[in-house]
């Protein structure tokens, strides 16, 4: 077995007395397409939290590339590949498509900081930009003002922003929430056509179980901060105590 | 067509201040170099409040140790013109560097009430430190000395001259705002001012380029206050009060805080305004306060951002027109 992606070694969070996280030991492997999901409050979002860095753990260690990252601040994760997308659309309202991704790619050129010259003559980074949106399908709206998009559009944006920082361990928080069938089929291709590139490995938590069937490698199943499933889908559907933890919401597995 | 309107606007604006500097009278060059100088002061501040979000009450504590900082390297060092104002500069920005470290960790109101301690602290130190600074008096007697440049001098002493010194310094600035608003940085900025969560997720110090927005803004209004040193011939330690800190605010929101323009606009209006209303009235605050409110509430997005609107109408151009404003 080749040295994992990032690897959770006995994380431990509670808020107060609830508990949501539970001596949690994972390892994520490059270019398999993991799902994380859970009955509400199971911890994905805290978990999604603690690894790219909005949330520290009380106890335990994150490994990102056999490096630990467990006190790093957020962005210097990102700049080392761990990034993550919002399940509420979290992108900048006022600018426009293009500049929206545009700062990220700014960071990953090392642009930033480049105040005498200006940002209309950074033709490296502007095909970059222009790159990410064909991709996701927003190249025809790139002059557009981002809060001028539609709901699903927005979570197109949402995702190429976090695309835009060239990630290799990507958490996609509900992806596809608020997207209609056309859209939501546009993400997924593009998910797996990016996963195959091996450039980016997905973490995905989602509720449509749709979705998480029919995408993912691997599932990882939540129940009150403790991981009480962990394979494919075959075996998750065979789980007992999945069964359990899912029967009294009737979700039919 | 556009990019030629702009470039005849400011080959006029250009041409105006110059044909001023030759024939205006005494009194309008007075005004038009406070214009001018108010102007550095708010264009730079709108680096940080339009630009970045971030409202500041403690800017005029940067003008003031400009102007400090230039009047006592000309009192007790060298009085060359250009020497005191980079002596201004060094100790503005060491003073915004100090103070900016401390107040980007905090946003919103935090930030602003921090901002307000920190330049009530600067405002006292000035005040108290009479062996240094003059305390209420101010440091009198600054010297418009002759610009010395190795072969031949210019002199500043005249108000016409010394004019035509600040308008190379408020070309100089607006030139350099613009280049950093629209630079890769200045796009950075706007980002924070958006989602400054989002900035952290795109993999950028996002402490780091709030205490740089500070910083730049702090410089500029150290700028300021060192030509206005020169201007008037002494300091004032009313310039670090925080009612001075005020100004760069009224001014950018009368002229358009996300424009680029308006606080220039701003300053215009600002100063030619209260020389008006001075002249018929002792109490000019309350009637300038009674214009304000009329510009705040009935222009939304400031003087610029209305005339650009209406000005969009007419001609039914793109987005683009407001971004340049």
């Amino acid at each position: 077995m080749t040295e994992p992606l990032m690897e959770v070694q006995h994380l431990y969070k509670a808020f107060g007395r609830v508990i949501t996280a539970e001596d949690i030991n994972l390892r994520f492997h490059r270019g398999v397409i993991t799902s994380i999901i859970g009955p509400n409050g199971a911890g994905k979002s805290t978990f999604i939290n603690m690894m790219t860095g909005s949330i520290p753990p009380d106890s335990g260690r994150i490994m990102f590339e056999g490096k630990d990252i467990t006190s790093l601040p957020i962005h210097k994760r990102v700049r080392l590949g761990v990034c993550r997308s919002f399940q509420v659309v979290d992108v900048f309202p006022e600018l426009t498509v293009f500049e929206n991704v545009e700062i990220p790619i700014l960071a990953a050129q090392r642009r930033a900081w480049k105040m005498f010259g200006l940002v209309t003559n950074e033709r490296s980074v502007h095909e970059e930009v222009m790159e990410i949106l064909t991709k996701v399908g927003l190249d025809a709206n790139a002059d557009l003002l981002a809060n001028a998009l539609s709901h699903g559009d927005q979570r197109l944006l949402e995702v190429a922003i976090a695309l835009a920082a060239r990630p290799k361990l990507l958490f996609l928080d509900e992806p596809t929430a608020g997207m209609n069938p056309i859209e939501r089929k546009r993400i997924l291709q593009g998910i797996r056509e990016l996963s195959q590139e091996k450039k980016t490995t997905f973490v995905i938590v989602e509720h449509d179980m749709d979705i998480v069937f029919a995408l993912s490698e691997r599932i990882i199943v939540l129940h009150h901060g403790e991981v009480i499933s962990d394979g494919t889908s075959e075996q998750t559907r065979t789980n007992d105590r999945v069964r359990e933890v899912y029967l009294g919401e009737e979700v039919d597995l | 067509m556009r990019k030629a309107f702009v470039i005849t606007l400011c080959i006029l604006s250009l041409a105006g201040l110059i044909l001023l500097g030759l024939y205006g009278t005494r009194f309008a060059l007075y005004l038009a170099t406070r214009i001018m100088i108010l102007s550095i002061f708010a264009m730079g501040y709108n680096i940080l409040f339009g630009k970045t979000g971030l409202l500041s009450f403690g800017h005029g504590a940067f003008y003031a140790v400009g102007a400090y900082g230039m009047a006592l390297f000309s009192l007790h060092i060298n009085p060359h013109p250009l020497a005191c104002i980079v002596a201004g500069l060094c100790l503005a920005f060491i003073f915004s560097l100090i103070i900016g470290f401390f107040c980007v960790r905090h946003t919103e109101i935090y930030f602003a009430m921090l901002t307000l301690a920190f330049g009530m602290m600067v405002f006292s130190l000035i005040w108290n430190l009479r062996d240094i600074t003059g305390g209420d008096d101010g440091l009198v007697g600054i010297s418009r000395a002759p610009i010395e440049l190795g072969l031949f001098s210019i002199p500043i002493a005249k108000a016409n001259q010394f004019y035509f010194l600040v308008v190379f310094f408020f070309v100089l600035s607006i030139a350099v705002i613009y280049v950093i608003n629209n630079s890769p940085f200045g796009l950075v900025l706007s980002g924070i001012r958006e989602n400054d969560r989002r900035i952290e997720f795109a993999g950028l110090p996002l402490r780091k380029f709030r205490l740089a927005a500070f910083v730049i803004s702090g410089v500029f209004a150290g700028l300021a206050g060192s030509l206005s040193a020169l201007l008037e011939s002494n300091t004032d330690p009313f310039s670090a009060h925080w009612s001075h800190s005020a100004e760069p605010i009224l001014v950018s929101l009368i002229g358009g805080i996300q424009t680029f323009t308006g606080p220039l606009i701003g300053s215009v209006i600002f100063v030619w305004l209260r020389e008006i209303i001075e002249r018929f009235t002792q109490n000019w605050m309350l009637w300038f306060g009674l214009i304000l409110l009329l510009i705040i509430m009935g222009f939304r997005g400031g003087v610029v951002g209305v005339l650009s609107r209406i000005h969009r109408i007419i001609l039914g151009s793109d987005t683009q027109s407001q971004r340049i404003a």
